[in-house]
């Protein structure tokens, strides 16, 4: 125990490290496993801290129980600790109601395939005593690429005319990442734009979180299609641009937006963002009205977003 | 003239993509209006299972038990319709039934896969009418098929 002691003083201040710390190797009852814990999996110990919270569009901070922070008492890096939590349950678009599954076998399977890749979250997966498929992933500090953007540019213009190329290489790094999971026949599941993590130091984009897996017997990568549409026409436009927003800044442009001009699911979204923005090049607006109520063609998997994609790129100079 | 279809099977042998809804018994009933009674006329029945991704069960025999359940409902479907096509006038011997397990693939890709398969000429199917934003997420059969490069079978698709 003392030994234990020692290894967490190393990382944390002396104030801090508990004096008896419990020992956990059966995470079952993830619930119980506590703040000031010691998680060991296989040789490796770690140091349990906080939960993690779901942090979508900032506004509701659930806490994960079944994830928390953890340091790696062997280097000191703070990784995620991913227990076991599987669920399933409808998930909804708009109206449109589908079946879904949380799936830690199905992340840690990813964590495979996407070792070494710069643009998944890394890490690795190990079974507990009992054996739960106990996921650990590397912490990355940095900003997920939708609060990223917000802070770029003086205004719009500015943005668009200044930052948005290399956002769109950004971009279309992340949706290369996508089309290598679908060449491998998984899916991310959640495709969202606070699930792409712009790393501090590297600069990278990165996906998170990929525990959900959904089934359509069509459109098989459907919904990461639409995910991908939706985090473009956020980056576009700097932001979610709806009728309200327009309404807010007196746009005078709002009276010659149809509904063809909107979210094909959400229909104050604005995607037409052209009719908003007219320096937004018609190559790359093209692209947004795919996910318009007004499409009438789809893409039918990444290839074909790319290759519109390069040409939009092309134009921007 | 060429056309490139040249090697495209062109005969009376229809394959029936159906399921338990509704449209498929729209689309059993066309045929049935269509071509009851007429000689010659093959129609294979064909039912194609998507299985979910592994990660919708949590052991090999959910798997397992929820294939195997599918498996019985397509009978049951499988066996219905080929009575009402056997009391249509259609030769018992002259209609044949399949069910095919698609994994990975789309069941427009399935049906399409089969049908070459089966050399027949014609794909029936019923639309299920989904709206634009359905279609968008979760996608179409009918319209995906319609859209496979050189099909090499006809496509009705029933209302």
């Amino acid at each position: 125990m003392s030994r234990l002691r020692e290894m967490i003083a190393q990382w944390v201040q002396p104030g801090k490290v508990p004096k008896q710390p419990r020992i956990v190797t059966d995470t079952s009852d993830f619930f119980r496993v506590d703040y000031d814990d010691v998680l060991m999996l296989g040789e490796t110990p770690y140091f349990i801290r906080n939960y993690e919270r779901e942090g979508r569009f900032g506004i509701d901070e659930e806490p994960k129980f079944w994830v928390r922070r953890a340091l790696d008492l062997l280097t000191g890096r703070m990784k995620i600790i991913k227990f076991v939590f599987r669920e399933e349950f409808k998930a909804r678009i708009g109206d449109i109601v589908y079946d879904c599954v949380r799936s830690p076998k199905k992340e840690a399977r990813i964590l495979d395939l996407v070792r070494g890749h710069p643009n998944f979250m890394q890490g690795y997966w190990a079974q507990d005593v009992a054996g739960n498929i106990v996921r650990v992933v590397d912490y990355i500090p940095g900003k997920t690429l939708a609060d990223y953007v917000l802070g770029l540019g003086k205004g719009h213009r500015d943005y668009f005319s200044n930052h948005f190329p290399s956002v769109l290489d950004e971009y279309r790094e992340v949706v290369s990442a996508i089309k290598f999971l679908h060449d491998n026949g998984e899916k991310h599941g959640d495709i969202r734009r606070d699930h792409i993590i712009k790393e501090r130091e590297a600069g990278r984009c990165v996906w998170i979180d990929f525990d959900y897996n959904y089934h359509f017997s069509e459109r098989i990568y459907g919904y990461d299609l639409y995910g991908l549409g939706n985090i473009l026409v956020y980056l576009v436009g700097r932001g979610d641009v709806t009728v309200q927003s327009l309404r807010e800044d007196k746009a005078p442009l709002t009276t010659g937006l149809g509904e063809e001009d909107m979210n094909i699911i959400f229909r104050n979204r604005v995607v037409n963002l052209r009719k908003v923005y007219p320096y937004v090049p018609e190559t790359l607006n093209y692209i947004l009205m795919h996910f318009s109520a007004g499409a009438e063609v789809f893409y039918d998997d990444t290839r074909q977003l790319l290759s519109d994609l390069q040409e939009a790129r092309e134009e921007l100079g | 003239m060429e056309t490139g279809y040249e090697s495209c099977p062109l005969n009376k042998h229809l394959v029936l993509a159906v399921d338990e809804s509704e449209n498929s018994n729209r689309a059993l009933n066309y045929v049935i209006h269509l071509f009851g009674g007429l000689s010659n006329v093959r129609v294979t029945l064909l039912h194609i299972i998507s299985i979910p991704p592994e990660d919708f069960f949590e052991t090999g025999d959910d798997r397992r038990a929820w294939i195997a359940a599918q498996e019985n409902k397509a009978r049951n479907v499988l066996g219905d319709y080929r009575q009402r096509l056997a009391e249509s006038g259609f030769d018992e011997n002259s209609i044949g039934v399949r069910i095919k397990i698609s994994e990975g693939a789309s069941v427009a890709d399935s049906i399409f896969a089969e049908t070459r398969e089966l050399g027949a000429s014609t794909i029936v199917v019923g639309r299920r009418g989904r709206s634009k934003k359905e279609e968008f997420i979760m996608g179409s059969t009918s319209n995906r098929i319609l859209h496979l490069p050189k099909q090499c079978a006809a496509l009705w698709v029933v209302e």
